[in-house]
């Protein structure tokens, strides 16, 4: 069996070399902040970390078409701001406006690349300035009204719950379906080999619309995430998440080419992010040193990473 | 009874004519072989039955009925399914998953991969292909990959099979498994459409062949009523002899070589090459497709990081990019002219000219570029090339892939290079620039240059090459010249390196 364990540790090498990481940052950090491990902090942190996370799944799974989604954090604002809108319509209606909004821009992005066979990276940073207009229409000064109660439960927890915790673990057994679906062993397949594919019949064109939409979804939910956690919406705070998510996609393992790359992975790659960045405040660094350092550990992890994976594919 | 008819047929890209009025028809139980040289139409009448591309002109009809709005997936539901030499499987993917492509089996809406592994079995039984269903298909060798392929294509039962290059990766026994489930097949009563380079395989499988040449039909012939000579007569339009120039007589003095490699070696490309390049001599590289050739072309262009002696007229010498290869006087055609060779969106006029700088704008005009010489030196190119194009201001990518390619090889003559390395010259160009480009490549070789081409065409490589270097990979596993360099063996070097070794 120490043979089938070893594959299995090399099979998973984003997944093992992350977790590694984040249990040493985690070491850190602990020694910042000894209240790390109890269930208060743990609540808050998750909380924190929710948008990022979900966000890095949304470009996962457009990443794992081939393309790339610079539009993200855009449309995360949007969403932030359509459910803070029509939150005082009921938070269930709020966050179905906010998802199929999201999810339909997400579409729209799809089908420009689809059908117009514009390049990904065209299409979504022209869509970035679309959607980011539309935000400032929809909510131009930050406001809204996201019920106070909502906000409480999240952030503290929910009857000792911590309800973003529930949010990672549920959207990801969904992705599990899903990649058990022929959906998603077709979003696999057009990124591997998208020509090979529509030569199989596979219907690449409709693959690639669903899984801008349903990045959508994933990056609907971020920005719902976001507008619970600061109580409020704000058009102008989504920008970062843009980059951010593609850090974190890239660490996890994503290619930039398609077809390669894991949710789980993508998840443990935006903690990393998030706790690396925390960290960084807690040195008490001017912020300056704190961008350079945070770019610096960026660029070991992911060059000592390519050179991990290269070594696998021999 | 016709299964399939293709009827007169017309097809342009980008103002080419690919294929013009071609017809045919494949009859229900039968192998139909199509032949041609490259660029005949072949590949591009194969796409229109799978769908992958639609007809300018003309139909096909299926069952005697047109085929409209034609798709590959309609094309599969309609029992069309097909091998093509470039494999269609995605690499990060289990076999299993690659043989259902597209059409998983699923329960619930599930695809759950021990199913899958189950039911990929039996196809790959039938195959011959002994490998566990839940391997990634990256991880299988090319010839593995190609029955993976095949399997693929059983998966719903064809009524009419297309194998394009499907053997081109095979040893003799898979080549055996396929003719196997080709034979099962016609007994079943459907059909299969074959393409290949070998042309052994082609009379021992087929029942009648359809010969292409630069997108015309010259004739089908039943298999009995014809032999090797007069399908290559058919193909090339002439007696083969005419097309390539006599070889170089083997010379008394041994001359000393004008590129000598040793150990070259390109991660992830080739690994320890030996190559020596003799003035007089045109070497081929053979093999497969994506076995190192262009590794080993690329970095002694400088254009890869490599490892390895290599010696220049006897010198030690460091190639770490084309301008110290260029300044050693090696110059390189490369296999994608519009990507490496030439400025696609520019005046023929500059693509002969950026090589040749040096020349038209010297040091003492402060390298402004003497427009007189330029004109004398484009003219006496264009000249000497016989490269047709309207003038010298036309733009490259509006010339004739043969043209083009006399461009990109003309722009190299003026500085008199003394190693020449070509990748693929001929791909995708009609008989005729064929012709005179074997022909000027050989005399450049009798003028002293040395010669080094790769080329997936294995009677160029015969017909052109004093000595062929097969490679496998990434290394050079057999060396045939003079009476030994024969399309047979060429053949079997590429695919069996180990029998021909022991």
């Amino acid at each position: 069996m120490p043979d089938a364990l070893a594959g299995r540790l090399r099979g998973n090498l984003d997944v093992v070399g992350l977790g590694a990481l984040i249990v040493v940052l985690l070491a850190a950090y602990s020694h910042y902040d000894s209240t790390l491990f109890t269930p208060a902090s743990i609540t808050i942190l998750s909380a924190q970390f929710l948008p990022l996370i979900l966000a890095a799944m949304g470009q996962s799974a457009v990443m794992l078409t081939g393309g790339i989604d610079l539009s993200l954090g855009s449309v995360l604002a949007l969403a932030m701001a359509v459910f803070a809108v029509t939150a005082d319509h009921g938070v269930p209606l709020a966050a179905v406006c906010a998802l199929a909004v999201a999810a339909a821009t997400g579409a729209v992005n799809g089908t420009l690349v689809a059908f117009a066979g514009l390049p990904p990276i065209i299409v979504t940073l022209a869509a970035s300035f679309l959607w980011g207009g539309v935000t400032l229409i929809v909510l131009p000064q930050p406001g809204g009204s996201v019920p106070s109660g909502l906000v409480k439960a999240y952030n503290d927890g929910w009857n000792g719950v911590a309800l973003p915790l529930v949010v990672v673990v549920a959207v990801l057994v969904v992705w599990k379906l899903v990649k058990t679906t022929r959906f998603g062993l077709s979003l696999y397949a057009v990124g591997g080999n998208e020509h090979g594919a529509y030569a199989s019949g596979v219907k690449t064109r409709t693959v690639k619309i669903s899984a801008y939409a349903l990045a959508g979804v994933f990056v609907g939910l971020a920005g719902i995430g976001l507008a619970v956690q600061t109580g409020s919406g704000d058009a102008t705070i989504g920008a970062p998440y843009t980059l951010n998510s593609i850090a974190a996609s890239v660490l996890a393992g994503v290619s930039f080419f398609g077809g390669v790359g894991q949710m789980r992975a993508a998840v443990l790659a935006a903690l990393v992010i998030g706790l690396l960045t925390n960290l960084l405040l807690f040195t008490g660094l001017s912020p300056f040193y704190q961008l350079i350092l945070q770019g610096v550990v960026l660029i070991v992890a992911i060059t000592v990473k390519t050179f991990a994976t290269r070594e696998r594919t021999e | 009874m016709a299964l399939l008819t293709v009827d007169r047929v017309s097809k342009s890209f980008a103002g080419n004519r690919v294929l013009h009025e071609v017809s045919f028809d494949v009859r229900a139980g039968e192998v139909l072989a199509l032949v041609g040289e490259n660029g005949a139409g072949k590949s591009t009448v194969l796409s229109l039955i799978t769908g992958m591309q639609a007809p300018d002109a003309g139909e096909l009809r299926l069952d005697g009925e047109p085929l409209r709005a034609w798709s590959p997936l309609r094309a599969r539901a309609a029992g069309i399914s097909s091998v093509h030499q470039e494999l269609s499987l995605n690499p990060h993917q289990t076999v299993a998953e690659n043989v259902f492509l597209g059409q998983w089996p699923a329960r619930r809406g599930l695809v759950l991969g021990r199913d899958l592994a189950r039911r990929a079995r039996p196809l790959l039984e039938r195959v011959g292909l002994d490998v566990d269903p839940r391997t990634r298909a990256g991880r299988l060798s090319l010839g593995q990959q190609q029955l993976v392929e095949l399997a693929k294509a059983l998966v719903c039962a064809p009524r009419l099979l297309i194998l394009d290059e499907a053997t081109s990766a095979l040893d003799d026994d898979q080549v055996q498994a396929v003719f196997r489930v080709v034979r099962e097949l016609r007994a079943a009563g459907s059909s299969v459409v074959t393409v290949s380079h070998r042309m052994a395989e082609l009379f021992a499988i087929s029942d009648r062949l359809t010969v292409l040449k630069d997108g015309a039909v010259m004739a089908t012939r039943d298999r009995a009523g014809t032999d090797h000579d007069d399908i290559v007569r058919l193909m090339i339009g002439r007696e083969l002899s005419d097309l390539f120039p006599a070889k170089a007589a083997p010379t008394k003095a041994a001359t000393a070589p004008a590129l000598r490699a040793r150990g070259l070696t390109v991660p992830g490309g080739c690994a320890g090459v030996d190559l020596e390049l003799t003035p007089g001599r045109i070497l081929g590289l053979g093999g497969l497709q994506g076995q190192g050739q262009r590794a080993v072309l690329r970095a002694l262009f400088g254009l890869a990081r490599h490892g390895g002696e290599i010696e220049l007229a006897g010198r030690p010498a460091k190639l770490s990019s084309p301008r110290e290869a260029i300044r050693a006087r090696i110059a390189y055609v490369p296999e994608d002219r519009k990507v490496e060779g030439l400025h696609v969106a520019q005046s023929v006029r500059a693509n002969l000219a950026l090589t040749n700088l040096d020349t038209v704008a010297p040091a003492r005009r402060l390298t402004t570029v003497d427009r007189n010489a330029e004109a004398g030196l484009v003219a006496d190119l264009i000249d000497r090339m016989r490269i047709k194009a309207a003038s010298p201001s036309q733009e490259a990518r509006r010339l004739s892939g043969g043209n083009q390619q006399k461009v990109a090889l003309a722009r190299w003559l003026p500085s008199e290079p003394r190693v020449l390395l070509l990748a693929e010259p001929t791909r995708g160009i009609d008989v005729g620039t064929k012709r005179e480009i074997y022909h000027l490549l050989r005399r450049l070789a009798d003028d002293g240059v040395a010669v080094l081409v790769t080329s997936g065409d294995t009677m160029e490589l015969v017909g052109l090459c004093d000595e062929v270097a097969v490679m496998y990979e990434g290394a050079v596993v057999e060396r045939l010249a003079g009476g030994d360099l024969t399309e047979e063996r060429l053949v079997r070097a590429s695919v069996n390196p180990a029998v021909t070794h022991a």
